[in-house]
């Protein structure tokens, strides 16, 4: 027995341990910057406490990675879905035996990297209430691991229940926090640990039971939901009429995979999270202010997120080859390419339609919009000509961004190549992860010269930016000749000029809001941060990363 | 072995000294193969001989590394949305989306093919049992094979490609797909490369039959033809052979004791003396199957030179 267990957790190590060697190696990185910092930064005021944002930043992409190596799922031909292994179930051990060993070995797994990191790299701070943390990160690895295996026949549903998940964990951690606020018995530390505790257990023998109920294919209660759900699929109207053309049947295959993901999800963050902290805090005027920013920002961290899995060739599927289906279909890489930037851009039609009228119903029925109002008066005030143009562009520019973070990494996603794409993700964490270093090298100096030298120091820091932003201008335009020079002319004059008077759009943007009293003279920094906001450069590669995969 | 191949001109499909690797390995090794128009192209080989290779390079998913392959004279790769357009192709494993319904398969599909035949396709639909409500991942192994086939067909295309079609599935729905194949070649003008290892449905419908052993080509012809070049001989020796007698030229030795039997490749003309030399006598000769063609060719460690 214990042979069979050992040989399934080998098997678990083998699938994920690059992730987990990378997860450790996040902690060794930051324990050798917080060893070199307590050393160079024993005498400062700040001490290794520069670091905090870095630290805390690859703390939470080692804890992703933790959490991806103990995502125990493998798609299966004959449900279709990505579940539990179903290999599995033929093996001689008992179901709560293969479900609770990935459960039991997640646990300790980010336990012993939560206890790595507050042992070797949070040793300037100490972490307040480390046994609570503990305890909530591996209850939600029980949690995320249940809504994997349980939700495995609905792919929206689970992916929505995740996230919701992931974003609840934050404010179960900080629970204890509100005993000091708000005085409760049931804000204590002891009786949230006996909670969460026992709706761990819960989580577990709720993954048992679906798992074992997979395992004997379901009987007649697994059924109900997903005839209830098909019927109610069967009753919406569905196309009868051919379509006009192939690129309109392509365009309809896309937004069935993809289209609806990104609205569905805005559309629970309304409902869940945001509808009723609107009610919540319906008398706080400054509330009203906070929230509407966040609102105004979902979109886009929603799109960043969604926009991981819409560059593929397939949403759902962790294979980036394009499907044999699909690939032999007589559509050119560019319509197949124009397909995706289409439902894309009715996808986030969709999504700022919901917010929209979301804002529409909430700030006259329910918000006090004191504080709100005081600053459109201001902003009318400094504005008194272009208020409502930049308003209008403003939210253009929101729109277009949710674009961009949706259709911007397509060049990556449709090449077919895995490396790069996790190279490419990876960039992103590791551009950000290197400039707070710098931050935190840096900060002593730059502290010194804001004291001591402000002007000098803004002066330098304009123009370096304004350097940047040009090299980055021209570079972009650059790259665009090279990228678009192997596409149709008709589709390249058709997306330039949609690139030309967007752009304009936001150079505009940056004429009409910059501040009025510009000593800096930043209009030309605006406008040259307007050239760099619409998609253009490597929206141009994605019909030949699309042909490579294609053609391999 | 060399057998005549029709002018490229001719050809529906022309490969010609087409190489493959991937990593290590050598999927394809100087393929040379010519389709002609018209009629059923089969192509045989054992698992990872290089079918769904070679299949893969003639619809473009795959970029020839060396040599050529051309489809109606296009490179697939470079034009591939003209030559696709005259290619119904089904799979192993039709990998159609399990969300779709029957009915939005065909309509689909028929968005793509100008050449989309309405009434053919219902007449498909209703031959096959597919009910048009009903979603793909409902359907049954053979049903799904029936619905590719259906999307494959309906636009008549001028190259019908099947890779294993009739994998896995039962003898009413392989004998259907086989029918699907006889009504295409029926029309006039069409072809269709049929890949497979059930060599009795290779034999019943194809009119050129080609092996591909270890990425390479090891025969090429009419049934007829092949047959005609391979013969089993039954050999008598004088005394027990302890080993198998190493007889140049045969593609494979079995039996025992004074009594063996060898598969030859061309080389009946010569067996007979060097039986002789062996002290053997051959007692029969006899027309081998497809099959123990097939066998013979893929026990060799080596392929087998004419």
């Amino acid at each position: 027995m214990s042979s069979r267990l050992a040989t399934l957790a080998w098997e678990i190590w083998c699938r994920g341990s690059r992730s987990a060697r990378l997860a450790f190696g996040c902690v060794a990185g930051c324990a050798l910057i917080n060893l070199i910092a307590q050393n160079r930064f024993s005498a400062s005021d700040f001490g290794p406490g520069l670091f905090n944002s870095l630290f805390g930043l690859l703390m939470a992409c080692s804890l992703f990675l933790m959490m991806g190596v103990f995502n125990y799922t493998e798609f299966s031909s004959t449900r279709e879905w990505n579940g539990f292994p179903y290999r599995l179930f033929t093996l001689p051990l008992r179901t709560w035996q293969l479900v609770a060993l990935p459960m039991f070995l997640g646990v300790v797994s980010v336990e012993l990297l939560y206890l790595a990191w507050i042992k070797l790299v949070w040793t300037h701070d100490s972490i307040v209430r480390p046994e609570w943390f503990a305890v909530v990160l591996g209850a939600y690895m029980i949690f995320y691991q249940a809504a994997l295996w349980s939700l495995a026949g609905f792919r929206i549903v689970r992916l929505l229940v995740l996230s919701l998940g992931g974003v609840s964990s934050i404010a179960v951690a900080c629970l204890p926090m509100f005993d000091e606020v708000v005085p409760s018995p049931w804000f204590s530390e002891t009786r949230l640990i006996a909670i969460l505790l026992f709706l761990a257990f819960i989580a577990f023998i709720v993954a048992w039971r679906t798992v074992a109920r997979q395992r004997c294919g379901g009987g007649l209660r697994r059924h109900w939901i997903k005839i209830l759900l098909e019927r109610i699929t069967d009753a919406l109207p569905r196309r009868a009429k051919d379509f006009s053309s192939p690129a309109a049947a392509q365009f309809w295959f896309e937004w069935r995979r993809a289209g609806l993901l990104l609205p569905a999800c805005t559309s629970l963050v309304l409902a869940v999270i945001f509808g009723p902290f609107s009610w919540f805090c319906r008398n706080d005027p400054q509330a009203t202010v906070d929230l509407l920013l966040r609102i105004l920002l979902m979109p886009l961290v929603l799109a960043f997120c969604v926009g991981k899995a819409f560059v593929k060739p397939e949403l759902w599927s962790t294979d980036f080859a394009l499907p044999p289906f699909l690939a032999v279909r007589p559509l050119s890489a560019g319509e197949f390419v124009i397909s995706k930037l289409k439902v894309a851009t009715l996808s986030v039609a969709a999504t700022w339609l919901l917010i929209v009228v979301f804002i529409a119903l909430w700030l006259p029925l329910w918000a006090d919009d004191t504080n709100l109002n005081g600053l459109m008066v201001k902003f009318r005030m400094l504005y008194p000509q272009s208020w409502q143009t930049i308003i209008i562009l403003y939210f253009a520019g929101f729109v277009v961004l949710t674009w961009r973070c949706l259709v911007s990494g397509l060049w990556i996603g449709l090449c077919g190549n895995r490396s790069y794409y996790v190279a490419a993700s990876l960039l992103q964490v590791i551009t950000v992860a290197l400039l707070l270093l710098a931050a935190g090298i840096l900060s002593d100096t730059i502290d010194v010269e804001i004291r001591d030298n402000p002007v000098r120091l803004i002066s330098i820091a304009l123009s370096v930016t304004g350097w940047l932003l040009t090299i980055a201008v021209i570079v972009k335009l650059w790259f665009a000749v090279f990228s678009w020079s192997k596409i149709t002319p008709r589709c390249a004059w058709q997306y330039i000029f949609i690139w030309l008077f967007a752009t304009l759009g936001f150079v505009v943007l940056g004429i009409l809001s910059r501040p009025w009293a510009d000593t800096h003279r930043l209009e030309h920094l605006y406008v040259l941060a307007a050239f760099l906001i619409f998609p253009f450069a490597r929206l141009g590669l994605a019909p030949l990363s699309l042909a490579k995969n294609r053609h391999q | 072995m060399k057998f005549p191949s029709p002018s490229s001109a001719e050809a529906v499909v022309a490969v010609t000294s087409l190489s493959r690797r991937f990593g290590p390995k050598t999927a394809l090794d100087d393929v040379s193969l010519y389709v002609p128009r018209g009629g059923v192209f089969g192509l045989v080989g054992e698992n990872g001989a290089g079918k769904t290779t070679l299949i893969k390079h003639i619809l473009g998913l795959l970029k020839a590394e060396a040599g050529t392959v051309r489809v109606f004279g296009l490179d697939p790769v470079v034009d591939p949305v003209t030559v696709l357009g005259n290619i119904g192709y089904l799979s192993e494993q039709p990998d159609l989306p399990g969300w779709m319904r029957v009915d939005e398969l065909m309509r689909y599909t028929k968005a793509f093919y100008p050449n989309w035949d309405v009434a053919y396709a219902e007449a498909l639909r209703a031959q096959f049992g597919l009910d048009p409500a009903q979603r793909l991942s409902t359907l049954s192994k053979g049903q799904k094979a029936k619905a590719g086939l259906l999307a494959a067909q309906a636009h008549r295309p001028r190259l019908l490609l099947l890779d294993e079609p009739s994998s896995g599935l039962d003898p009413m729905v392989r004998r259907e797909i086989l029918e699907a194949v006889i009504r295409t070649v029926a029309d006039e003008g069409r072809t269709v490369f049929f890949s497979s290892h059930l060599l009795e449905e290779i034999e019943r419908v194809s009119d050129q039959i080609a092996m591909v052993h270890r990425g390479r080509i090891v025969f090429c012809g009419s049934l007829d033809e092949i047959k005609a070049q391979h013969r089993r001989f039954i050999l008598n020796f004088e005394t027990a052979q302890v080993k198998p007698p190493v007889i140049a030229g045969a593609l494979s030795v079995s039996g025992m004791g004074k009594e063996w039997a060898i598969m030859c490749n061309g080389a009946r003309d010569v067996l007979p003396k060097i039986a002789a030399d062996l002290g053997a006598r051959i007692v029969a000769e006899q027309v081998p199957s497809l099959n123990e063609v097939f066998v013979a060719h893929a026990g060799t460690a080596a392929p087998a030179q004419a």
